[in-house]
């Protein structure tokens, strides 16, 4: 099915274009064309295995498409390294929690804050002394909430902490695209609840990809949905087409057939 | 990387401090006891300790187990033992050419190791030392296997010394002080930052916009140029040298250093390498076969020291 197209003029943020991967013939991404624009959350829902992460993988450039394109704010970017793009503006937060445990919180964010200010080829100057860093890490903080745990061990928070932590360090490197990989995994209901806050006031200045199975979330939050099988794109538009599509209701009820690409999902 | 310290002079702080402390009132002391012996021992302590800091950087911190820092050693002790052959004795050339060679060796041989991870990475700098190992074992002109002698220590314009034991002991101790005092600065930077980060979770560091690659090739060279000053040190301390100094089972050795001290401690491997000579020492006087004892050893107190003997220490403070 096409995208919707509703302001074609403006140039998406994200772009991807007749995107492939497979792994040992196991498809999992399928020919996919996706766009997301500033100030929108584009919401990327699918069974597991559908290649949901995969496709994160492949925008954030851990993972190198097998065809396609894909650009970013009108560069491409399909054969960039990963620090190239968060370069140009893309910052991503892992499903997995993937931050450095052994960092104090601010510290965490901190060396995001660097990694987009300056360069880092600075040998003698301790770097916890520079109040320019500390203080964009703790901007990033403020705005997920944990601006009073900054000097607490990064590898002692709780599990809705460590996912707010994911947030600010994507933040902190001051990115225009936001690649959102199940930011409410593993949360309790409170825990969502305050996630959802947190990505709303987020829509405003950035362009956003979230994944997400929790489904309350996705459709208090997306402006559009895109829903994957097996790498493919079966619908894609505004939430109240995308609840009554009966194609998405038969690949949640399980008619898509068995989960092929458990692996691709990882 | 903060250090907080509950009381004033931890345990870690005062062992710390009374090592450096001891270090430096050597001299005198062996010189009014007439015991030049425990002298040399301290020397070669404190080579091998900058050596150990050295390994520490990219070990501890940047998380690269380089099996083959023997060869910096190597390398280090040849730029001053050639040059000395050809009767160019000035140190203002030895050592700039040491650490210079050792970093060049590091910028090359790390360019292909840093591409692997884990096991591969170990293997391949392994493999590296040994083809160095082996080169200068075929260069006959300078002793092959049988090594070189070094008749005359590094010059420096008649500034210091360096035939006067205690000359070359405090050169050794200040080369020493200023590894640690580097490596401290160097740590804390924001370069530092990134070392330490992608020991932590490389992934995640790429992703946040860091080319992890350049920055621990960076480090690596580091490492490298220190190791080899390390290398000129001892050269200048032994009077003699030969490929074994960069023998397979010494890079070994400097791990174990690392590893017993404290990996990604500042003072750990100075800890690390005082420990392991002094039980080295300890353990021969006893019995010949004292390897039986001091393998097994070495092996206990890596499993159930956690944090070696600085990670001991600072579980030990008030």
């Amino acid at each position: 099915m096409p995208e919707t197209q509703i302001d074609s003029k403006i140039e998406p943020l994200i772009a991807v274009r007749g995107l492939c991967k497979s792994f040992d013939g196991i498809i999992a991404t399928d020919h996919l064309d996706l766009t997301v624009r500033r100030g929108e959350i584009h919401a990327v829902i699918g069974p597991n295995g559908a290649g949901k992460t995969t496709l994160i993988n492949q925008i954030s450039g851990i993972l190198r498409a097998d065809a396609g394109t894909i650009s970013l704010a009108g560069h491409d970017i399909t054969a960039m390294a990963p620090h190239g793009r968060s370069r140009l503006g893309l910052a991503r937060s892992f499903q997995i929690t993937s931050i450095f445990s052994d960092f104090s919180v601010l510290e965490n964010v901190a060396l995001c804050v660097q990694a987009q200010r300056g360069h880092s080829y600075r040998f003698w100057r301790p770097a916890a002394a520079e109040s320019a860093l500390n203080a964009g890490a703790l901007e990033a903080l403020e705005r997920v909430g944990l601006a009073q745990r900054g000097g607490d061990n990064a590898g002692h928070m709780s599990h809705g902490e460590h996912r707010q932590l994911e947030i600010a360090m994507a933040l902190a490197t001051n990115p225009s695209a936001l690649l959102l990989d199940e930011p409410m995994a593993g949360m309790g209901r409170q825990e969502s609840i305050r996630m959802v806050e947190i990505i709303r006031a987020l829509r405003a200045d950035h362009g956003i990809l979230l994944i997400e199975h929790d489904m309350d979330a996705v459709f208090a939050l997306a402006d559009r949905i895109t829903v994957l099988v097996h790498g493919r794109a079966i619908a894609s538009g505004p939430p109240d087409e995308i609840r009554t599509d009966r194609e998405v209701e038969r690949a949640y009820l399980g008619d898509a057939g068995p989960d092929r690409g458990g692996q691709a999902d990882g | 990387m903060t250090m907080s310290l509950r009381s004033p002079v931890s345990l870690r702080s005062a062992v710390t401090l009374g090592g450096l402390a001891a270090f430096a009132i050597l001299p005198p002391l062996a010189e009014l006891f007439d015991q030049p012996y425990y002298l040399d021992i301290a020397m070669r302590m404190m080579c091998l300790a900058i050596a150990a800091v050295s390994l520490n950087l990219i070990l501890g911190f940047g998380g690269m187990v380089s099996f083959g820092h023997a060869a910096f050693i190597g390398i280090g002790a040849y730029a001053v033992g050639i040059p000395a052959y050809y009767g160019e004795y000035s140190g203002f050339i030895q050592i700039p050419l040491a650490m210079g060679a050792a970093g060049l060796f590091a910028l090359i041989t790390g360019a292909v190791c840093l591409r692997t991870r884990g096991v591969y990475f170990i293997m391949i700098t392994l493999a590296f030392a040994q083809m160095a190992f082996f080169a200068l074992v075929s260069i006959e002109e300078y002793g092959g296997d049988d090594g070189l002698i070094i008749e005359t220590r590094s010059e420096f314009a008649g500034l210091i010394d360096l035939e006067q034991p205690a000359s070359l002991y405090y050169l050794i101790l200040v080369a020493l002080i200023g590894s640690l005092y580097l490596v401290r600065r160097i740590v804390a930077s924001r370069f530092g930052r990134v070392i330490r980060c992608t020991k932590s979770n490389d992934e995640r560091a790429q992703a946040i916009g860091f080319d992890t690659y350049r920055y621990r090739l960076i480090c690596y060279v580091i490492s490298g140029a220190l190791c080899g000053l390390a290398g000129a040190l001892l050269g200048n301390f032994t009077g003699f040298i030969s490929p074994d100094m960069m023998d397979w089972t010494r890079s070994g050795e400097l791990i174990f250093m690392v590893v017993l001290g404290g990996a990604g401690s500042l003072f750990g491997p100075v800890l690390g390498a005082a420990t392991f000579l002094i039980l080295e020492e300890v353990l021969s006087s006893w019995t010949l076969h004292w390897q039986v004892i001091f393998g097994p050893l070495l092996i206990l107190m890596v499993l159930y020291g956690r944090g070696g003997i600085d990670g001991f220490l600072r579980s030990r403070h008030a």
